[in-house]
């Protein structure tokens, strides 16, 4: 049972919101798929339905059709063992009516992502093998140092903390997602429209600030980042629209509520903890049984502090302000010195004494975060994992390792 | 007998150092996308780092074992101090390997435990005037950097007269493309050639690649090779000892060096220049984790044909992904017979040996 009726509230609308969309595409409406690190702003803006790929991963992997969606990718003749978060909705297709989580994924029309890594680009080529999708890609550039701390400058100051070669080029590329969806949908952009979404996102993440704010501060901690997870990733999902506006300020609002009310997730909170990393999605119970045992709760991850911190972009230029957004988002949670830097702040300001890092194997940088933690004065366990391999991940020696670290923070 | 070429191969970086240590400043290159021509034209020599024979466990330990080793022996020889002659290292956006070891070797640097310092040649690579605009940007910083490592200006002159010395170490590599071509050269031999080509002074290569000379014709079952690109010549060695002969490749340390073009002329403005740089990359033999699935299975059909191929062998080490992704639609278009060795098994030459016994069966 989650303690948040923010979280339910999302949850209940993202089911509702998702057969709505299963029967639009019924009806012939066309929909794309988009990976989290590809901008969706365009799609809000021009109303073209949209379902990000790591939300679909998400679903996927908690409906245990993990193993069997990498199964079918491997029968289609591609590996079924690289970029498996990725991948999970290209082999969630062949999934039996039965079998397939929340009815399905409907086919997609577009498919979008950014050329992360060495294979993104070929996990999103590959849903051309059916030629009616179309596909649209953006380059992926690299992390450049900002010259000061990126989380105070990338509201207003975006191009010293990315650079202006990057933001031009991710710019240049909104312009032709733009041309490419109104060739392949027939609808028409309309900038007023995505200065609106934009508006809409900047009000939506400055809600998720004050939340993260009001947690940091927080002793002891009132609020489950199992539960604040949703209450997060849902909207975000839904970045750019009204309802994700008010499903943000809602999750401040009952948040202040339960920290003026002393609220305690638990009661006799002896150890905060930090996880780093992608969650682990199967089994969040885990993190209960580490409060009854040891007293030991996690107050921070990623979702609501990248929220808070990542997402705000303020400027007259929208096209520049998306690019400015996106185009480094996934340097501010991996690449050194962003995210080193990054997470010794936030582990400061939560009051953490030790943080679980887990350290997934297409990322750059990790030992470098666990470097700067620890340098910090902060103990960090590595678990090395996929998040979304189901056969890559003994749960219980994860929870092993982690019931050790906390009693060794304990003495 | 060990010919004079495969010494050289086997040992570029005493050889580069020995340059270094004569007062040219010498700047590494890792991967195929850093155009040479400028570094030369700065006075320093370019020289590309192959992977080393360092232990990778300090590397490992820093970078993470879930990448290409490739990469990981790079970051150990920097790491022990190997390359302590470079005035600098520019990086490739190649593959994500190097851009993982650019992040960790500036990182390191920026702590102190490195000498030389690092810069990411940040080349993108889809057929878009953006991405091009993007590149120019990125040479332009490149040539800056280059400039301030080498303490010498780039001129139209000296880019020109890089460009020539580069033009000759090409046109041996293009004789000996022929031979292999013919059935007169192995590709170890090959290998080695491409090799002393990336790494030495355009003189001391083109000398040796002009005295290694052809070899006895071999009638060798002919095999295209796709996948990793090799840390040595062990796997083209294993290959060859089967009796088969690498008759071409698509990885950055083969044949694909010959489809990024040299400048055919030397603009005056530094913009047009770049762009023509930038350009011949782009326009050259798509690269496994840089390309689409398509281009990458037209152009090893092609290259299959251009070959004379009669087999397709695709040998992929762990944590190199993008091959394994190109190997459907490879396999599916190649029109010859076609076998995958991949994962901890590529390591295993007795395997490779065993596909291509297989292969050769089937053909």
């Amino acid at each position: 049972m989650t303690r948040l009726e923010s979280a339910s509230a999302a949850l209940t609308h993202q089911r509702e919101w998702f057969a709505s969309l299963r029967a639009a595409v019924a009806d012939g409406e066309r929909f794309a798929l988009v990976n989290a690190d590809a901008p969706q702003e365009i799609l809000r803006a021009m109303g073209i339905p949209y379902v990000v790929n790591q939300w679909w991963a998400s679903i996927v992997t908690a409906k245990q059709a993990a193993a069997e969606s990498l199964e079918q990718v491997a029968r289609s003749g591609y590996p079924d063992d690289s970029r498996q978060y990725d991948v999970l909705a290209l082999g969630s297709r062949g999934l039996d009516a039965e079998g397939a989580p929340w009815g399905g994924l409907p086919k997609p029309d577009l498919v979008i992502a950014e050329l992360s890594g060495d294979a993104t680009g070929k996990v999103f080529e590959a849903w051309t093998d059916d030629p009616s999708i179309g596909y649209f890609a953006y380059e992926r550039t690299a992390a450049i140092t900002p010259d000061g701390p990126w989380w105070e400058l990338a509201r207003w100051h975006w191009d010293r903390v990315f650079g202006p070669e990057r933001i031009a080029l991710m710019a240049a590329e909104n312009r032709l997602l733009i041309e490419f969806l109104e060739e392949r949908t027939g609808r028409t952009f309309e900038l007023s429209r995505l200065e609106r979404v934009m508006r809409l996102i900047n009000e939506q993440e400055e809600y998720n600030r004050e939340t993260r704010d009001l947690i940091a501060a927080a002793r002891p901690t009132p609020v489950r980042v199992s539960d604040t997870i949703p209450a997060v990733m849902v909207p975000q999902w839904h970045r750019g629209s009204e309802w994700g506006r008010d499903a943000a300020r809602a999750l401040r609002d009952e948040v202040a509520g339960m920290v003026a009310a002393g609220g305690a997730v638990c009661e006799g909170e002896r150890t905060r903890l930090m996880w780093v990393g992608r969650g682990l999605w199967s089994d969040t119970s885990m993190y209960r049984r580490f409060e009854e045992e040891y007293g030991a709760v996690f107050v921070w991850s990623m979702y609501l502090a990248i929220a808070a911190d990542g997402y705000i972009r303020y400027g007259d230029d929208a096209i520049q302000a998306l690019a400015a957004r996106f185009v480094g988002i996934t340097d501010l949670l991996y690449a050194p010195p962003l995210a080193p830097e990054w997470y010794v702040k936030e582990a400061r300001t939560h009051g953490v004494d030790g943080v679980v890092h887990l350290v997934a194997d297409d990322v750059p940088g990790a030992s470098f975060i666990t470097l700067a933690l620890e340098e910090a004065g902060i103990a960090v366990l590595e678990i090395r994992a996929s998040n979304a391999d189901p056969r890559t991940l003994d749960l219980s020696d994860v929870e092993h390792a982690m019931s050790a670290f906390i009693a060794g923070l304990a003495t | 007998m060990t010919s004079e070429l495969e010494r050289a191969a086997r040992d570029v970086r005493s050889a580069v150092a020995i340059v270094a240590a004569s007062g040219r400043p010498v700047i590494g290159i890792v991967g195929r996308d850093v155009p040479a021509v400028l570094v030369a034209a700065s006075g320093a020599h370019p020289y590309r780092i192959a992977p080393g024979d360092e232990l990778t466990d300090e590397a490992d330990a820093v970078m993470g074992r879930a990448v290409d080793r490739a990469a990981s022996r790079v970051l150990a020889a920097v790491m022990a101090g190997s390359l302590d002659f470079l005035r600098g290292i520019l990086v490739s956006r190649d593959c994500e390997a190097s851009v993982r070891l650019f992040y960790t070797l500036q990182e390191l640097h920026r702590r102190g435990a490195i000498a030389p310092p690092v810069h990411l040649v940040d080349q993108v690579h889809q057929n878009r005037e953006s991405t091009l605009q993007y590149n120019v940007a990125q040479l332009a910083t490149m040539w800056e950097m280059v400039e301030a490592w080498a303490s010498g200006g780039i001129s139209t002159r000296s880019i020109e007269a890089a460009r020539n010395e580069l033009a000759d170490v090409r046109g041996e590599l293009e004789r000996r493309r022929s031979w292999r071509r013919s059935g007169r050269l192995s590709g170890t031999a090959a290998l080695h050639g491409y090799r002393v080509a990336a790494a030495l002074p355009p003189t001391d290569a083109a000398r040796l690649l002009r005295d290694a000379g052809s070899e006895a014709d071999d009638a060798g079952f002919p095999v295209f090779l796709t996948g990793s690109a090799p840390l040595g010549d062990e796997v083209y060695r294993a290959i060859e000892g089967a009796g088969a002969r690498v008759v071409g490749e698509d990885h950055d340390w083969g044949d694909p060096i010959l489809t990024d073009r040299l400048p055919a002329r030397i603009a005056r403005d530094r913009d047009s220049l770049l762009r023509e740089l930038a350009t011949a990359r782009l326009a050259g033999a798509p690269a496994a984790a840089s390309s689409t699935m398509a281009a990458r299975a037209k152009a090893t059909r092609e290259a299959i044909a251009a070959s004379g191929a009669r087999a397709l062998l695709s040998v992929v080490r762990p944590h190199d992904e993008a091959p394994a992704w190109d190997w459907r639609h490879q396999r599916e278009q190649a029109d010859v017979a076609a076998a995958m060795v991949r994962g901890e098994a590529a390591d295993d030459l007795e395997q490779v040996v065993a596909v291509v016994e297989t292969l050769r069966a089937a053909s």
